[in-house]
């Protein structure tokens, strides 16, 4: 590969990370100062670059020190220096991230809302049309509980399933269309590590779980409460 | 002398329909000894069905009380009362009344599930299908039997806790005649065996099945002649 002129051999080539590093080459710096004096002949726009002058330099902080406290002392022994922190570059990231975070969040919310008033209009729907089976199985000896418990084992159920079916979906649409969501964020696309991803995935699972069970509160509640016999003779 | 099984004290039920008070069952006294086949023949609207729900405990008295040997079950907590119907008592409705998701097997074993301290014979629904003729089917679904055939799987299910007191709400309506003459002689089987069985209908044939029918009549119930 050519810079200003000057050959390199590419020995690698870094995982993106989103932040301005992608867009760096990393070279030694006898590399940099022979590629800069070559471009006065060989580049068309000349690289100027004084021997011994650097723009930046990275810092690996050793273990025990905090980044904060380097960076502080680095520009307080050397005047017009500028130090820049890991978390300010992957500010810029979250920064440009936390826009679209937000507007998830309000969409997540108002779909969340839509479906707990979905499920307990469904939930409603199905007592009402199970009224006659209610009835029975309280005549046949269920009590009150036993109703309330069946109501919301099922809404556990269907919900658990959804939650996985929706999971699923969800991931593979993430997946399929990864190229299209990075290309428009600017970000790239990075696996999470595992642990993260089985939070992830057992955390929707459990807040759909939980929603199936307040959803159906009422209904189950509604259900369990219905006179025998007025429930078989609503069911006719 | 013994309790009687089934004993009503002054039990009325009304319901508000707009501004006006019904009265469907109007301070009825009645009581029925142990072992005994009833009757109760009325007219649609004459308040049997639902004078069968307040003895069963299906629904709750405006006023009076009523007591199954000897226990007012409307004093009984809401467990209580559940696990008396359970134990004492076999419903049989006047529609098929199965659950369409269990096959017949999972229909008629149902009751035996709801008491968890009694000791379930796994052999008995097969025993009470092969009673009603319907053994070699005992995974099929509701939907695909007739309707006489779901009227016997239901019965098998009434009789699957060995129920002291069967409270039958028109056993036979809609089906031909060979198939009400079955469902009866069943009822009289099981009340020979000291079963005592309380039939609603507005059927005098069916009711002429009784040692004693009742009528009822707007909400009130006299002793009508001794079967015709």
């Amino acid at each position: 590969m050519k810079f200003y002129g000057h050959d390199f051999n590419v020995v690698g080539v870094m995982d993106a990370t989103g932040m301005g590093a992608d867009e760096s080459v990393f070279m030694t710096l006898d590399a940099a100062y022979r590629m800069a004096a070559e471009s006065q002949k060989e580049a068309l726009t000349a690289l100027d670059i004084e021997p011994g002058q650097i723009s930046s330099v990275l810092v690996k902080v050793e273990p025990g020190v905090t980044i904060d406290q380097v960076a502080q002392r680095i520009m307080s022994s050397v005047p017009g220096m500028v130090a820049i922190t890991a978390n300010e570059i992957s500010r810029s990231v979250t920064d440009r991230l936390s826009g679209f975070l937000r507007g998830f969040i309000v969409l997540d919310i108002i779909v969340w809302v839509m479906s707990l008033l979905t499920i307990a209009a469904i939930f409603s729907m199905i007592v009402n049309e199970r009224r006659r089976e209610i009835g029975l199985l309280r005549a046949m000896g269920g009590n009150r509980g036993y109703i309330f418990r069946l109501m919301t084992t099922e809404a556990v159920l269907l919900t658990a399933a959804g939650g996985a079916v929706g999971i699923v979906l969800g991931g593979a649409g993430l997946f399929i269309f990864r190229t299209v969501i990075t290309s428009s964020l600017g970000i790239p696309y990075l696996w999470p590590p595992v642990w993260y991803f089985a939070l992830l995935v057992g955390g929707t699972l459990l807040l759909s779980v939980l929603s199936g069970v307040v959803a159906s509160l009422y209904p189950a509640i509604s259900s369990s409460r219905l006179e025998p016999y007025a429930a078989i003779r609503q069911g006719e | 002398m013994a309790e009687p099984i089934i004993s009503l004290s002054g039990v009325t039920k009304t319901y508000k329909v707009g501004p006006n008070t019904l009265n469907a069952v109007a301070d009825i006294d009645l009581e029925i000894d142990a072992g005994r086949m009833v009757s109760i023949v009325g007219h649609s609207g004459s308040g049997k069905t639902t004078l069968l729900s307040l003895i069963g405990g299906l629904t709750t008295p405006t006023d009076g009380t009523v007591k199954l040997d000897g226990t007012d079950i409307w004093a009984l907590s809401d467990r209580e009362l559940s696990l008396l119907r359970n134990r004492m008592i076999g419903f049989s409705f006047q529609f098929a009344s199965l659950i369409p998701t269990l096959n017949l097997y999972d229909n008629v074993r149902l009751p035996s599930t709801f008491d968890g301290a009694r000791s379930v014979d796994e052999n008995r629904a097969q025993e009470l299908l092969d009673i009603v003729g319907l053994g070699d089917r005992v995974y099929a679904f509701p939907s695909q039997l007739s309707g006489g055939e779901q009227r016997r799987v239901a019965l098998a299910r009434t009789l699957m806790n060995e129920p002291r007191l069967i409270l039958a709400d028109e056993p036979t309506g809609d089906l031909d005649e060979d198939t009400e003459a079955e469902i009866l002689d069943i009822f009289k089987k099981i009340n020979a065996e000291g079963v005592t069985v309380l039939i609603v209908t507005h059927s005098r044939s069916v009711a002429a099945q009784a040692e004693v029918t009742f009528k009822m009549h707007k909400g009130h119930l006299t002793e009508a002649p001794v079967n015709p």
